[in-house]
């Protein structure tokens, strides 16, 4: 069962804290001019970026275009940038504003039958009701798995509307609180809790087959 | 002051660490006498994990170097201005002395106003109709008509309709 990380929290807390104080110096540094601070920024959290971005998009490609749009409304918005919120704070939400715009842009889904009839069978293969496990163990076949695993999720994620998939991206993968959450998405905590319930049940629902709710055996 | 959770709002803030202490322990010993609950938390945690677990594949696939020089050109690249697709022009060319034909243009039009405003004074005793209108002509553009020239002039008519009059000079141009 998932434990609640109260002591644990408080040393996430106080990394986080010193993480923020070195992002708004390379951000001041950034500010003036320093572009070898901006390689620094961008080492730090490209990959997360991507990582939100494959969230939201159908594709890597996308991602990728995604991210890099989002860097450069960085490099050249940064002067705006006061330090009231955390930069990554800051950057996930261009990131997600950009990735929904490249979704809108883009919706002509075209993917979307091939997503669907993998999904499905998808779950004609994980029929036992039990992949998940198999899936995240250190297991022969587990980079395939891994792989019908990640279509699975990106096909549900398709399946949920923008709001609810920002949500939940940003939480599950980012691990953001709910108040930064509120903060990068602009709604109050409150919205923020109930589009994530609901895209959790969407989810649920959708991968059902690779979500056993059973205790995972540790052999 | 916030509003009373409901019990799913305290099982998802308690599985994504958002209660107070004193509230947790309580979820924690509700949660004992509750399968369900204990359910629905195994299954966020299986969902969390798997796209944690995918979201690490993701980003793996990143060519980081060749994604930051992307970014790099494209911040560096100058601004070009925006090419505006050029208009196709109206196929008129400069005719010598056209300034000179302008003038005796303007003249013809002083003429033509003055023969319009004539014609009304006269026409006035005799007709119960309005007053008819004066023309007012003003140049709108000088055009080349081949071997001679002429200018356009926008005339309103009598019903208030726009009226093109083409006053065709005698001069040829393009001659020495």
């Amino acid at each position: 069962m998932n434990q609640p990380l109260s002591n644990a929290s408080k040393s996430k807390e106080a990394s986080e804290e010193s993480s923020k104080k070195g992002d708004h110096d390379l951000v001041q540094r950034v500010q003036a001019g320093d572009s070898a601070a901006f390689r620094t920024l961008f080492d730090k959290y490209h990959r997360r970026a991507f990582a939100v971005a494959m969230g939201v998009v159908k594709n890597e490609d996308d991602a990728l275009d995604a991210v890099q749009e989002a860097f450069v409304k960085v490099h050249k918005n940064i002067h705006k940038f006061q330090g009231s919120s955390a930069f990554y704070t800051w950057l996930y939400r261009i990131v997600m504003n950009v990735s929904i715009d490249h979704v809108r842009r883009t919706s002509r889904r075209k993917s979307l039958d091939f997503d669907e009839r993998a999904l499905h069978e998808e779950s004609e293969v994980a029929g036992d009701g039990a992949m998940l496990p198999r899936v995240t163990n250190a297991n022969p076949g587990k980079a395939a798995l891994r792989a019908e695993l990640g279509s699975a999720i990106q096909a549900a994620l398709g399946e949920l509307p923008e709001h609810h998939r920002a949500v939940i991206v940003l939480r599950e993968i980012e691990g953001m609180s709910y108040e930064e959450m509120a903060e990068a998405l602009d709604v109050p905590k409150g919205t923020i809790m109930s589009r994530l319930f609901h895209a959790r049940k969407k989810m649920q629902a959708a991968l059902a087959p690779y979500l056993s709710g059973e205790a995972v055996s540790e052999d | 002051m916030e509003s009373p959770k409901t019990g799913d709002d305290r099982l998802q803030m308690f599985f994504d660490g958002e209660l107070a202490p004193e509230e947790e322990a309580a979820v924690r010993r509700d949660l004992e006498g509750s399968p369900e609950g204990a359910a629905q938390l195994r299954e966020w945690e299986q969902l969390r994990e798997a796209m944690k677990s995918v979201s690490t594949d993701w980003a793996a696939e990143i060519d980081s170097d060749a994604l930051f020089a992307r970014i790099e050109s494209e911040i560096s690249a100058p601004v070009v201005p925006i090419e505006r697709p050029k208009r196709e022009q109206p196929a008129l060319r400069v005719v010598p002395g056209g300034r000179e034909r302008r003038v005796w243009g303007g003249v013809a039009t002083g003429f033509a106003a003055a023969a319009a405003i004539f014609l009304a004074v006269m026409a006035w005793p005799e007709s119960d109709l309005e007053p008819v209108p004066v023309a007012r002509g003003s140049e709108v553009l000088e055009a080349d008509f081949g071997t001679n020239t002429g200018t356009i002039f926008e005339v309103e008519g009598g019903a208030g309709e726009s009226l093109a009059v083409v006053w065709i000079d005698d001069e040829e141009v393009g001659l020495p």
